[in-house]
């Protein structure tokens, strides 16, 4: 039932968000929807739901790695032999 | 004769003039031909001190951690250390994967990760590290051996000036755009960067661009140069990075969907790395090394590309050189991060006596706490300690009082704590950390602690001559639910003379939502689903009584009314305060209906 409400409001919501300008996929003559399509929808579920719990670790990934910029953007200031740019955390 | 040979000399010596010219030429050339910017050969170590702080944001923007790091790094060109010796706040609002007593090392053959408050507290990784792999962390985990893996990836992305051979002298029209493709040949194949584009002045970069293979752009920067004397040298650097996508994976069998009764399976998803960018500003600053003046990155600002919210910031300061190799830095790092003796003590004893009253201390653990106490205030009072030393010590103090339910001593130290972070200008961490440890003392039961340091800590806020933050810290608070301790604060500074109008009425709106909540929290009759934070406060205001409570409230809603009324033309923003107080006498009225 869920799924069924996810899935009407996903082809509701590309219909408002302006997705109804690109050529639609064609649909099955018994009206049923295309394979590739609904990978796609499977695809875009999954990450509106997965995605979600990454985020806090990944903001923490960024905060943790920067322990180590300071040293690595002295390390390219002491040395000649370095183009002075940003090492990325 | 005579003209012949003396034509002869001045030609040789002509010729001589010229290979010294020519020769001294060539010299200078290379030094002022080289491209900029690059760094200056230093040999040996440079030892600093950092300050880090961190910021996260809620979706709404409201609800913000805010973590301070005091950390010192010894970095020479081939290896590098770095040792975390104390973190704030020392409270629940902490966000960080990692707390103190950690200390992290670098050479040519491993990366060394101690970690004292980990059981498995060391740990060597031998080079090569291997990849990263699929990031399969969640809800805010991140193990801190991960950071093994920033090194190699800063370096892959890494310029060397071999890559740029011959580019100062390359002819360059006003605005025109270099395309450099990049060889693996330094730095070997795992380099991602193949392809520059360079916007310069002479020998000097204005702007470069990195792309990988795909032509994804990976780093947008521009230098902005200045004299000092007949030399120029780098002052800023502004990198702007954009999203990156990231895969994500799930532990196990993954997620799964079904859709139309078919089940599709999904181990591995695409995620975005630095989310809407990050733009990045770093501030550089020559500094004294030997008889060299060098240009130094000294302060580091990383915020969000859109709406430039400041994510995390760093300020280096104290450079020095040092004379250490990779072994004595790996060895500094490991002494400054770790726990010495008397706190391995403290800590045990913590741990021993936590939650529990000073009437249970045994005897021999008294006259132990008071020898500890007069040790970490000897070492307080040693000039060469550090903010963040400092802070560490005085966590110790307020601790070991705790222990013993000293709370003059508590209160004197807690002064101790607010003045050093003044002192250093940790305005923002006077508000958070201070508050932490308030939120201890309250979630330990000791009310008349607690209610001491409030009013030590109201004290110190009201020193802080800066509006703006305060609200935004009490808004943040509110959204915390942190109702009680934020409505005596905004008490105080909309009572202080000097408070503008405008911020007099949003404080009182403020506390009328406080107080408003802890009424509602007051009636509520399961104030245990509450929360922790919410049955705490609960306790707190309840020697104030639900009546009292209720007075404060209609004399706090009136005070807040009538700065509404004086407020000569209220812009949008008060008006919808003014939405809130109203919604708030609602309320009020349905609960009097309702009794």
């Amino acid at each position: 039932m869920r799924i069924l409400v996810a899935l009407l409001l996903l082809v509701l919501l590309t219909q408002v968000m302006g997705d109804n300008q690109k050529p639609r996929p064609p649909r099955s003559r018994s009206g049923l929807i295309p394979e590739e399509q609904k990978q796609q929808i499977a695809g875009r579920l999954a990450s509106g739901y997965g995605l979600g719990t990454f985020k806090p670790s990944l903001e923490m990934k960024e905060n943790a790695d920067f322990l180590l910029t300071p040293a690595l953007l002295v390390q390219e200031a002491i040395s000649n032999d370095i183009v002075i740019t940003y090492p990325t955390e | 004769m005579k003209n012949t040979r003396m034509c002869i000399q001045v030609v040789l010596l002509a010729a001589l003039l010229a290979v010294c010219l020519s020769l001294s030429f060539g010299l200078c050339s290379t030094e002022t031909d080289k491209i900029e910017p690059t760094g200056t050969n230093i040999g040996g170590a440079i030892q600093f001190d950092a300050v880090i702080e961190l910021n996260r944001y809620s979706p709404d923007s409201l609800r913000q951690d805010y973590t301070m790091m005091f950390a010192r790094y010894w970095v020479a060109r081939n290896y590098y250390s770095v040792a975390v010796v104390w973190a704030e706040p020392q409270s629940t609002d902490m966000f960080f994967a990692a707390r103190t007593g950690l200390s992290m090392s670098s050479n040519e053959h491993s990366f060394n990760i101690c970690h004292q408050t980990k059981t498995k507290s060391d740990e060597a990784y031998k080079k090569p590290l291997g990849q990263r792999g699929v990031f399969c962390h969640k809800f805010g985990s991140y193990p801190i051996d991960n950071i093994r893996f920033v090194e190699q990836e800063a370096l892959a992305e890494r310029i060397y000036v071999s890559d740029l051979i011959g580019l100062e002298d390359a002819n360059q029209a006003a605005g025109e755009v270099l395309d450099l493709s990049i060889s693996s040949a330094e730095g070997g194949d795992k380099r991602v960067v193949s392809q520059l584009k360079i916007q310069k002045n002479g020998e000097r970069i204005n702007s470069m661009q990195l792309f990988n293979a795909d032509k994804r752009l990976l780093k947008d920067i521009s230098y902005k140069y200045e004299n000092n004397g007949s030399k120029a040298y780098l002052r800023w650097q502004t990198v702007v990075l954009p999203e990156r996508p990231m895969m994500v994976g799930f532990k196990g069998e993954g997620m799964r969907v079904t859709l139309d009764g078919k089940e599709y399976q999904y181990r591995d998803l695409q995620a975005t790395h630095h989310s809407g960018g990050r733009t990045c500003t770093i501030e550089y600053e020559p500094v004294t090394l030997g008889d060299k003046k060098v240009p130094l990155p000294v302060k580091v600002t990383v915020r969000t590309q859109k709406e430039g919210q400041i994510l995390r910031c760093v300020q280096m300061m104290n450079f020095k050189q040092v004379e250490l190799n990779a072994t004595g830095a790996e060895e500094a790092a490991r002494r400054f991060g770790e726990f010495n003796a008397d706190q391995r003590e403290y800590r045990e004893l913590r741990l021993k006596y936590w939650k529990k009253d000073q009437t249970e201390i045994e005897k021999k653990d008294i006259e132990i706490i008071e020898q500890l106490c007069d040790r970490f205030e000897k070492e307080l009072a040693s000039a060469d300690k550090n903010t963040g030393e400092k802070l560490k010590n005085l966590n110790a103090l307020i601790e070991l009082d705790r222990i013993i339910g000293d709370e003059s001593e508590i209160k004197r130290h807690y002064q101790n704590y607010l003045s050093t972070l003044h002192d250093s200008k940790l305005t923002q961490m006077t508000l958070v950390g201070g508050y932490g440890v308030i939120e201890t003392s309250m979630f330990r039961g000791r009310r008349s602690e607690a209610e001491q340091l409030l009013g030590t800590w109201v004290k110190a806020v009201l020193d802080i001559h800066d509006a703006e933050s305060i609200l935004l810290f009490a808004r943040r608070q509110l959204a915390k639910n942190r109702l009680w301790p934020t409505a005596v604060l905004l008490e105080a500074f909309s009572n202080k003379k000097d408070c503008p109008a405008e911020a007099r009425f949003e404080a009182q709106v403020f506390r009328c939502i406080a107080l408003g909540e802890l009424c509602k929290l007051m009636r509520s009759e399961d104030i245990v689903k509450k929360g922790l934070i919410a049955e705490v406060q609960a306790h707190w205001v309840a020697s104030i009584g639900k009546d009292n409570l209720d007075t404060m409230l209609a004399d706090s809603l009136n005070q807040a009314m009538r700065s509404f009324a004086l407020l000569p033309k209220p812009t949008e923003s008060q008006q919808a305060l003014k939405k809130h107080l109203d919604k708030i006498v609602q309320e009020i009225n349905q609960a009097t209906n309702k009794q």
